[in-house]
């Protein structure tokens, strides 16, 4: 039995809980799985031992613990010390640790219904469970989902911590952009006064900077991305979705970003002189929204097998201008409005089609996670739009955190006539 | 003003401003999922893995079936909404309007959809009549006046006379108000309320209250609970009475409004009706909860846990901690708004008030 399969199965008993709320066990399997782990790129290396390392300062609780949902402006923790937590990243981890069968039936004993979305049922499940590193603070935004910040009030009626909610309107004219920046400065306001910190021209300016160096690193590895063949396919770029999440306004963040800069340059140099070249990619896609977190065979087959390689993630993409430290909330809340997955779904469609062209991707694949309304509901409408332009286009229908309800063999299918479709208008 | 026009505009969620549709010289008509089991029709637009409430609507609009409907305003209340708004426009030959609703309560959040109460009454305004401070205000009286009625009629103690003119209870009650214009429906409830004011008991009623909380239902989930005239049903949804109790605005005629103070009335009425579980206060719909249970006889609680909607998911968790120790039983119910188990569900909800009805000898 390998070292992480032993991990796993050590996890599954009673013990799991508790070694899973160890500070030690994260310190643990940075040793185990840092340093002594095959990572193609040095960035994902030091991308995981972040992540551990948030873990484990999060249960060792080090300073106050913030609980935040996917895409709640994470600089908002930074500016006052807070350790982020994710519990939807954790339900993610916990579909990687096979953990989340277990408690996605807990979910339904809890009598969340099996309907709502996988991330937050397990999430909704290790609260109740007492998985998680408690919190001291909690902050949700009703970014793209409906369930998010719902789900943030049932964490916080049962942890009796602060919850912060923001509002987030599906205009992005100057009175939404104010609505959002007035309720980051109270949220912030607030956050001066409970954890005792000012909110200085110096703090602003540290997290900001550290923010905006990532974000332009962040472009570079955009810019070279669109390099044929790609320098970083899909299975390795779905990962860096982490530091959109919790990652912004923390200085390793840029770090990382430097990093896998500087070794895509390299790939794209070694590619350049390199002569057969295409054999790893003879399609290129645009990849929208996650991918399953439980051992699957989706990604690879669509990269190892079929040579269709992802040349960019919806959700890595840069979709804002650099923060000004002189107005802070104005910077964020414009970040937040602009998020092309808010508001009517133009704006959706418009960044999809950008990118197509910009990677020079031959086709588009939707993971249709079966519980996110946001994402899934307007699939139907973006088919029509890109077959309308004559962007291919494939819903393939699965779940991001159980596996049990989906037939790998009717995605099979559906993939393999989706590549037959490539084949047919690109051969 | 009398609202002459038949011309239609649709509408859906219960943070939908009636007064300013109406300014605009249209007649509100709300789209409600009636029953029977059709969804056809949408499958090529929304997926089946969405709330059946814009599925059906869609199906309706698409097929016709509603006549004279100029537009339809959605508002934004939530992710299924938005996804309706999205393929509606390419659904038919009538505007789509897309009503941002916040989810918060504050003054910020009050100042923002004044700001969207606004553009949408130009927007109204430039298809029907320019809404004005004094049409604005005209339709704002026919909405108290109707008001006046409504309150009148939700009365527990006036359950009786409610059953003698609407015997499927509030539930029709609102179905009926928000499909007729205010002029029609209010003169039906003034002679009503006026024939048969003897109809209210004047001592405390002490039939026992079913609260049948959660997402909006169909016809034939109503029906379910017909009948029983032993039991107050009251359907806090918004088929029910997140609906009937909304406020509105005062006018006072000795000192015409500004149009501007209108807007920012009805924004903030809007806001503050009966929480919708999408509100995001945490404590806001906790207290509406805590209110119900602690002023009303509530002998049992039926939630009905719509199928696809995230906010009732989340908000049947809240229902069931407040309830915990209670001794108040608990049901949910889970539908996709049509017949489809209809004959499964009725011996659920049966045994269920068979439960109640044993506990309370
Ligand atoms: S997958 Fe969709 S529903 Fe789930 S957390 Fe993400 S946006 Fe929300
Ligand atoms: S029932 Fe829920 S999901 Fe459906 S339209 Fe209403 S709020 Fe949205």
């Amino acid at each position: 039995m390998s070292i992480k399969a032993q991990f796993n199965e050590r996890l599954k008993n009673e013990l799991g809980r508790k070694l899973l709320s160890s500070p030690v066990t994260y310190r643990l399997a940075r040793e185990i799985f840092v340093r002594k782990g095959n990572f193609a790129f040095e960035a994902k290396k030091k991308m995981t031992a972040m992540a551990l390392e948030q873990a484990a300062e999060a249960y060792q609780k080090k300073r106050p613990v913030a609980w935040t949902s996917a895409f709640f402006p994470t600089e908002m923790l930074y500016f006052f010390d807070l350790i982020p937590f994710a519990p939807e990243v954790a339900a993610g981890t916990s579909a990687a640790l096979e953990l989340s069968p277990r408690l996605i039936r807990h979910a339904e004993s809890m009598g969340l219904s099996a309907d709502s979305c996988s991330f937050h049922r397990c999430a909704a499940a290790g609260t109740d469970l007492d998985y998680f590193p408690h919190p001291d603070f909690l902050m949700a935004s009703a970014h793209l989902c409906d369930g998010a910040p719902h789900l943030f009030q049932y964490m916080a009626r049962r942890s009796r911590k602060p919850l912060y909610l923001l509002d987030v309107p599906a205009g992005d004219d100057d009175r939404a952009l104010h609505y959002v920046a007035d309720q980051l400065a109270e949220i912030a306001s607030d956050l001066e006064k409970k954890r005792g910190i000012k909110l200085t021209d110096d703090r602003i300016a540290a997290v900001f900077e550290a923010s905006n160096r990532a974000r332009h690193f962040r472009i570079e590895v955009e810019n070279l991305r669109t390099e044929v063949p790609a320098p970083l396919n899909g299975t390795e770029g779905l990962a860096y979705i982490y530091l959109t999440l919790l990652g912004q306004g923390h200085p390793e963040t840029a770090a990382i970003y430097e990093t896998l800069t500087g070794e895509l340059k390299e790939v794209v140099k070694k590619n350049r002189v390199e002569t057969v070249k295409m054999d790893h990619e003879r399609y290129r896609l645009i990849w929208l929204h996650l991918r399953p977190y439980y051992s699957s065979d989706l990604i690879s087959y669509l990269e190892n097998e079929l040579k269709m390689v992802i040349a960019a993630e919806e959700m890595n993409l840069v979709h804002w201008p650099p923060l000004d430290p002189e107005k802070p909330f104005i910077s964020l809340a414009r970040r937040v409005i602009l998020h092309p997955g808010l508001g009517p779904i133009e704006r959706r469609l418009k960044f999809i089609i950008k990118n197509y062209h910009r990677y020079r991707a031959h086709g588009v694949i939707h993971f249709s996670h079966w519980g996110c309304r946001q994402s899934v509901g307007s699939i139907l409408f973006l088919k029509k739009e890109l077959q309308k332009r004559n962007i291919p286009f494939l819903a393939v229908d699965g779940d991001c955190i159980d596996g049990t309800s989906f037939p790998w063999g009717q995605v099979l299918t559906r993939i393999d006539s989706f590549y037959e479709i490539m084949e047919e208008l690109y051969a | 003003m009398r609202n002459k026009s038949n011309k239609k505009v649709g509408w859906l969620c219960t943070y939908t401003p009636e007064e300013i549709i109406h300014a605009a010289g249209f007649t509100p008509v709300r789209l409600l999922p009636g029953s029977g089991a059709f969804t056809e029709g949408s499958e090529d637009l929304l997926p089946p893995n969405i709330c059946p409430y814009p599925r059906r609507i869609l199906s309706t609009l698409r097929s016709g079936i509603l006549q004279n409907m100029e537009g339809v305003v959605v508002a934004n209340s939530c992710n299924a909404m938005l996804h309706l708004y999205n393929v509606l426009r390419t659904a038919g030959d009538f505007f789509v309007y897309l009503l941002d609703v916040p989810r918060k309560l504050n003054d910020q959040a009050v100042d923002y959809f004044t700001g969207e109460l606004i553009r949408l009454a130009d927007y109204l305004g430039g298809r029907g009549q320019p809404v004005t401070a004094e049409t604005l205000a005209s339709s704002l009286s026919l909405y108290r006046e109707r008001a006046k009625y409504l309150q009148k009629l939700t009365d527990l103690q006036c359950y009786d006379l409610l059953l003698s003119a609407f015997p499927s209870g509030y539930h029709e009650l609102a179905v009926e108000a928000s499909g007729l214009s205010p002029e029609i429906f209010t003169a039906k409830l003034k002679r009503l309320v006026e024939k048969y004011s003897s109809g209210c008991r004047t001592q405390q009623d002490n039939r026992s209250l079913i609260l049948f909380a959660g997402g909006l239902i169909s016809d034939s989930l109503s029906r379910m609970l017909d009948g029983r005239r032993e039991l107050i049903v009251y359907p806090e949804n918004c088929s029910g009475m997140r609906y009937l109790l909304k406020k509105t605005p005062f006018v006072n005629p000795d000192r015409p409004a500004t149009a501007g103070e209108l807007y920012r009335a009805i924004s903030r009425a809007c806001l503050e009706k009966p929480p919708c579980p999408r509100i995001f206060n945490t404590s806001t719909r906790e207290k509406y909860f805590r209110n119900l249970l602690d002023t009303m006889p509530v002998k049992g609680v039926i939630y009905h846990d719509l199928i696809f909607c995230d906010l009732c998911h989340y908000d049947y968790l809240l229902l069931q901690d407040l309830l915990a120790g209670t001794g108040i039983p608990l049901l949910k119910v889970k539908t996709e708004l049509g017949e489809e188990d209809s004959g499964q569900l009725q011996t659920r909800v049966e045994a269920f008030l068979e439960i109640v009805s044993q506990e309370e000898q």
